[in-house]
């Protein structure tokens, strides 16, 4: 059975480059300017992307030039979702280590070895979501000497298990903060069930009914919405029970990339369900970080 | 209260009749710390020395903005003296001085204008930067020239009000430089050529803040260059600096004098450039007139032929060598979680220094 990571990756979008360009070599010690130097402050409760990372003090500007903790915690909640995945050991360390540094007299970079384990079993996965590796996370830039962060009991290899990975989004848990993670990174969510599952080159297109309920609308419109379809990126091999049960009804999410809709999540519609049902209640109050409201 | 504070003018006034006439002594606002604290205690106008009637009233309607000025000066100063590390005049200060670069600035010389220049850029770019911060509560982001954002991203974050840095600069540092002589107009011209610089290497800074840190969403703001890069551009102005004449002219309020351009088939100075009219002392040997320190026992570059290199900087003295063991951190490891242990080396290095 071929891993996830042996599939061709879809195509990653060109990136417009910001301005000040976030590449810059790093050096150790403070870049010889007149900046005023960052602060150390505690992790706060509800950066979750950071809790139990092993420290409990950050760095603030980090050191993705985030200057504030609302801007920090705005962007961490969108890897949220990623760490959920599991798809290296070394993810949390990877991203925290950048969100919020660890506080010490020069910053302290995340290795490279650490930045390429994270990016190899990771960005097969963030691309079934549509997103490519992002630039912030180039692992070109990051140190490879002793004086950087890598994972503390760095294993060479972790053995595979016998079963082979479940589609990304297919593999949802059935907790609250997972579905509404999902839910934020996703820009629409339906209730419907599923017409017909075909396969198409290395993904999986899927038909749905014509019934559907609208949970959020997104971008979506309503003409598009009438006859949608979507894809499971790079999703032809890997397994995905709720696609082999045609006749349950599901929560599908998805976002637009390019021309094409992306299955991001499917859960099985499961009223009878204390989570589900706690969930779906929740979701009319929550609350998806706005990303505007950082810079006004 | 008032009284007394006529008397004190008039003693700085005719005691310091000579430094006052050419010599800022504002600047010395840098150096002590009682003018930078906003907390601890309050600036009192009336403690710093050098202040014109127009200053002083400048300090006491924007207390707020005074530890900004101070700032900026420090700023200045600290540039300055990165820009001429390696230079025989190496932009030395005088500590418990209140001319606190000595006589060398007396004259109208190059090194004078770039002084001026680096000033005055300081202070706009640090009242600047601190209405940004909004650490003043009579400034803040620059709401105007916004325009139509361009193709893919949004106005956002705070856009730096360098119009009123430049204006608090122009107001505090010219307020002084309204004197008829040519000193004055010198002073005048290099302190707005600083400030134009600020306002013409403004930059577009960018963020992408989309999902997982893409370019979906774009949020970008007006922002001033880092300093050094202004010190580098005001520096190059320093090495092409215009020497001046100058000129005496009847006017109704009395004799004026202005400057013109020396060599005529010389390009002529623009508001950008740097302007003087003295030659530049010798700074190779110590003279207390002219406020040279000269270079003896400075470090000098043994590999260089440029103008901090043993030959040019020693001014053909020759140079001595020594060697220097100096014990360093090295091999250093980060440590899971959080500590960074290094092992001490021992370095050794070839000095060289100007006989």
């Amino acid at each position: 059975m071929k891993s996830l990571a042996s599939l061709s990756l879809w195509r990653i979008i060109i990136l417009i480059l910001p301005l000040v360009s976030l590449g810059q070599t790093f050096e150790y010690g403070w870049p010889d300017n007149y900046d005023k130097p960052p602060q150390c402050v505690d992790i706060p409760v509800d950066l979750r992307l950071c809790q139990g990372v092993g420290y409990h003090q950050m760095l603030l500007p980090n050191l993705l030039e985030h200057e504030s903790m609302a801007e920090v915690k705005q962007q961490a909640g969108s890897w949220v979702p990623l760490l959920h995945k599991n798809c290296d050991p070394g993810t949390q360390l990877l991203l925290c280590s950048l969100f919020a540094p660890v506080c010490m007299e020069r910053p302290i970079y995340p290795c490279r070895r650490l930045c390429e384990n994270v990016r190899d079993g990771c960005s097969p996965i963030m691309a079934a979501f549509g997103f490519p590796w992002p630039h912030i996370l180039t692992c070109d830039k990051f140190p490879q000497d002793d004086m950087c962060i890598n994972t503390p009991n760095d294993t060479s290899t972790s053995e595979p298990n016998g079963h082979p990975p479940v589609c990304p989004p297919c593999d949802n848990e059935m907790k609250m903060d997972v579905i509404l993670d999902h839910m934020c990174a996703s820009e629409f969510a339906i209730k419907t069930k599923i017409q017909e599952v075909k396969r198409e080159n290395m993904d999986r297109k899927v038909t749905l009914q014509k019934k559907k309920r609208t949970i959020k609308m997104g971008t979506l419109k309503k003409k598009d919405l009438k006859k949608l379809t979507l894809y499971l990126k790079n999703g032809a091999d890997c397994p995905c029970t709720q696609l082999d049960n045609t006749r349950n009804t599901y929560l599908i999410m998805g976002r637009k990339v390019d021309k094409q809709y992306l299955l991001t999540g499917i859960h099985k519609w499961d009223k009878s369900n204390r989570e589900f049902k706690k969930t779906m209640k929740k979701l009319k109050s929550h609350k998806c970080p706005a990303y505007e409201n950082v810079f006004k | 209260m008032d009284l007394y504070l006529v008397g004190f003018l008039m003693c700085m006034w005719f005691s310091s009749s000579r430094v006052l006439g050419g010599y800022p002594i504002w600047w010395s606002l840098a150096l002590g710390q009682q003018y930078s604290s906003i907390g601890s205690q309050p600036i009192l106008c009336g403690s710093i020395p050098g202040l014109v009637p127009k200053q002083l009233r400048f300090c006491r309607n924007y207390i707020e903005i005074m530890p900004s000025v101070a700032e900026g000066v420090k700023l200045g100063i600290q540039e300055c003296q990165h820009q001429f590390r390696g230079r025989r005049w190496n932009c030395t200060t005088i500590k418990d001085s209140l001319a606190i670069f000595g006589p060398v600035l007396d004259k109208a010389t190059r090194e004078s204008a770039f002084v001026h220049a680096i000033a005055s850029a300081g202070v706009a770019f640090a009242v600047t930067r601190s209405c940004a911060e909004g650490t003043s509560t009579m400034c803040g982001c620059d709401s105007h020239h916004k325009g139509p954002p361009g193709e893919g991203w949004k106005w956002g974050g705070c856009s730096e009000d360098a119009e009123f840095g430049v204006l608090v600069s122009r107001e505090f540092a010219d307020a002084r430089e309204n004197r008829p002589d040519a000193r004055s107009a010198m002073n005048r011209h290099n302190n707005e050529a600083g400030r134009m610089t600020i306002l013409e290497n403004m930059h577009l800074r960018c963020k992408c803040h989309g999902l997982s840190g893409s370019c979906e969403v774009k949020t970008c703001w007006w922002a001033q260059p880092d300093f050094r890069l202004l010190g580098d551009y005001l520096k190059d102005k320093y090495d092409s600096a215009s020497e001046m004449v100058v000129e005496k002219h009847r006017e109704s309020r009395g004799w004026v004098e202005t400057l013109r351009a020396k060599y005529a088939f010389f390009k002529h100075p623009t508001e950008r450039d740097l302007v003087y009219y003295e030659g530049s002392p010798n700074f190779c040997e110590p003279n207390p007139e002219t406020g040279s320190f000269g270079t003896r026992d400075r470090a000098c570059n043994v590999s260089s032929h440029g103008i901090e290199g043993c030959d040019l900087l020693c001014c053909g003295r020759g140079h001595n060598t020594r060697t220097e063991k100096r014990k360093e951190k090295c091999h250093c490891i980060f440590h899971w979680c959080c500590y960074v242990s290094c092992q001490e080396c021992v370095r050794v290095y070839d000095v060289h220094t100007c006989k």
